[in-house]
């Protein structure tokens, strides 16, 4: 092999390799939430108040998409055919709470919680909605999932 | 006499109970956008829309965080956060605006009704007017609203790598009573 023909032979398989990341960084799906480590953890009333207190600090100590561990009551269930479950985390004397949209792979488990119980859910924040409309304001995780079994 | 107080009592309790039920919301309506990109489609959903409809009046209002938009590919997810929507910087999309018919729509009788709406919508921190058609499904006591409209991206200052007109779908069902 001479040496012009070697260096056409390398040129192919750097641009083939660089395609084929490119093919794949382009098709890429998002992380798994089970697969993203986190050490934010935190119960669902102090998340709250930090956010209604100062959006702009809790936003810079929680930024979006990050994930998080959240703890507490469940207030509230939501079952929609379109969305699937939601957990609304919080005090029950608010109408503020922490909104959690559960993840596709975990709707079978979700079914088994029920209001009233403690859990701990891990999800990617989205990000703070504050209480314009008047229906309190919510903290958002998305693609949540289980981390503890539930107790009442 | 006592007899008048107890009617008294009984009706304005009534009219309390239908002043409550005048406003209907969620926090879980879905919104999703389809679009067109030079090699790709673009499709992205968001379940965390919360929405609020007064029925007396018709005003209706809507809010979205951007970042709770979800893809299938993660590099068009931060494409779509960090070059497109600016999402740290402009972190909501809001409507707020009115049902133009809302006088014929029976929100005490079930059935699904033509509706339209008009009103403000705010994308990218730019602000303009729009108009859209849906149907307002009542049923049981809830309400569902949909409604599938066009956008034009560049009117809201996006400048993103695709066609123009990008479709909304709005999808909110079981907007119950706002106690």
């Amino acid at each position: 092999m001479n040496r012009k023909t070697l260096i056409v032979l390398v040129i192919l398989v750097l641009l083939g390799a660089g395609g084929w990341y490119g093919y794949t960084k382009f098709n890429e799906k998002p992380k798994e939430t089970a697969d993203i480590k986190t050490s934010l953890e935190i119960n669902a009333t102090d998340l709250i108040k930090k956010f209604e207190t100062n959006a702009d600090s809790a936003r810079a100590e929680f930024p979006g998409e990050k994930a998080i561990v959240v703890t507490g009551i469940v207030k509230e269930i939501k079952k929609d055919s379109l969305t699937g479950y939601t957990f609304m985390l919080g005090d029950t004397a608010s109408q503020s709470s922490v909104q959690c949209s559960i993840d596709n792979s975990q709707q079978e488990a979700a079914a088994k919680i029920s209001t009233g119980s403690m859990i701990s859910l891990k999800g990617l924040i989205a990000g703070f909605q504050p209480d314009d409309l008047g229906i309190g304001s919510s903290v958002i995780l998305n693609k949540c999932i289980l981390e503890v079994k539930s107790e009442k | 006499m006592q007899k008048l107080i107890v009617l008294l009592l009984v009706f304005s309790s009534f009219i309390s109970t239908v002043k409550a039920q005048d406003k209907f919301f969620t926090k879980t309506g879905k919104i999703t956008f389809d679009g067109k990109a030079t090699f790709d489609k673009i499709h992205a959903e968001n379940k965390t829309v919360a929405a609020v409809l007064d029925t007396k009046t018709g005003a209706l209002s809507f809010s979205v965080l951007i970042k709770g938009f979800e893809f299938k590919k993660a590099l068009m997810q931060t494409h779509f956060n960090e070059k497109y929507m600016e999402s740290d910087k402009f972190p909501k999309s809001d409507f707020k605006g009115t049902v133009t018919n809302n006088a014929s729509i029976k929100y005490t009788t079930d059935g699904v009704y033509d509706a339209t709406v008009k009103g403000k919508l705010t994308i990218h921190g730019e602000t303009k007017d729009v108009e859209a058609k849906g149907k307002i499904t009542v049923k049981g006591g809830k309400i569902n609203m949909n409604s599938v409209f066009t956008i034009n991206i560049p009117d809201y200052k996006i400048s993103a790598q695709m066609k123009d007109q990008v479709t909304i779908t709005i999808d909110c069902s079981n907007l119950e009573p706002l106690k």
